[in-house]
């Protein structure tokens, strides 16, 4: 209840009738896992500074929302430590999931409302893609997001949706290195 | 094995996908600048796909093809409004609120037109 992994919990409890092995479930927290582990790795070398017994149980609280609110502000000069900031904007999205939960279960569940499930599904994706322009000048950053959201339906016809998930950073990534390389040869 | 079992097995699993790159910064990752870009734009990519999962991935269960295509549409068109106007104005949270209403609203009249 505690951690971030409500989809994996969820796919593995649908999944308890086919008697599934400790491999399939270390293959499935990694797959479904993978972009919070680049997350996690991407944020944790601005955290140098800080030691390991503070950092350890700062990062189980980490979410996709609080990874990018504080990814885009770690360059600003203003934010003097930026764990703490990232820890405020944790903590913060952490007690919000509490609140946040049952009201969506009771729309997802209960009330079943069409137009609310559209609106709560959509807040997200309208949520990232404000943060998304504000790592504006930083244009790559903003290159790799829109690559990551355009290689998602080319992936996904090919690929299974967790597959897709894992392998579409880590392509988008290589072909933005690769990109960057080439801009730097003469 | 049982749910507890497994949900239990599952939740520790994630925790330790988490905090394994705590001890990876002591291999100074820090120190190899493509490898931290490659962690950044996988990050970013990432969220890019994420947003791609939230506006669109559901639209299949909509049961009228006319409300499928129109929703796909507007979703597509809110995110471009969304960036435009977090770029503009420099504060996501207004955004965000302008939009949200803004979705609301034809959702809502797109959903009641019958």
């Amino acid at each position: 209840m505690l951690i971030y992994s409500i989809p994996l919990q969820v796919l593995l409890i649908s999944l308890i009738k086919a008697n599934i092995t400790l491999a399939t479930i270390v293959m499935l927290t990694f797959v479904i896992n993978a972009r919070f582990f680049l997350m996690s790795l991407s944020i944790v070398h601005h955290f140098k500074q800080e030691r390991l017994i503070k950092t350890l149980p700062a990062l189980l609280i980490l979410s996709a929302s609080s990874f990018t609110v504080s990814h885009v502000k770690f360059n600003d000069k203003r934010i003097d430590s930026p764990f703490k900031y990232y820890l405020g904007v944790a903590f913060a999205a952490y007690i919000t999931t509490f609140i946040a939960t049952p009201i969506g279960f009771y729309i997802a569940f209960i009330n079943n409302d069409v137009v609310l499930n559209h609106i709560f599904t959509i807040a997200l994706g309208i949520h990232f893609t404000a943060l998304t322009a504000m790592r504006w000048p930083n244009i790559r950053l903003i290159v790799a997001t829109v690559f990551g959201f355009l290689m998602m339906p080319l992936f996904k016809d090919i690929f299974s949706i967790n597959v897709t998930i894992l392998l579409v950073p880590f392509f988008t990534a290589f072909i933005m290195l690769l990109s960057k390389r080439e801009k730097l040869t003469p | 094995m049982s749910i507890e079992a497994i949900i239990g097995v599952a939740a520790l699993l994630s925790a330790i996908f988490r905090v394994i790159p705590c001890f990876l910064t002591k291999f100074s990752i820090g120190k190899h600048q493509k490898l931290l870009d490659f962690l950044d734009y996988a990050g970013c990519a990432a969220i890019g796909s994420m947003i791609y999962m939230t506006a669109f991935s559901h639209l299949d269960q909509v049961s009228s093809l006319v409300n499928q295509t129109a929703l796909l549409r507007v979703n597509a068109l809110i995110l471009i409004v969304a960036f435009l106007l977090s770029l503009k104005l420099k504060k996501p949270v207004i955004t965000f609120i302008i939009c949200i209403i803004t979705y609301a609203l034809i959702v809502f009249l797109l959903f009641h037109s019958d």
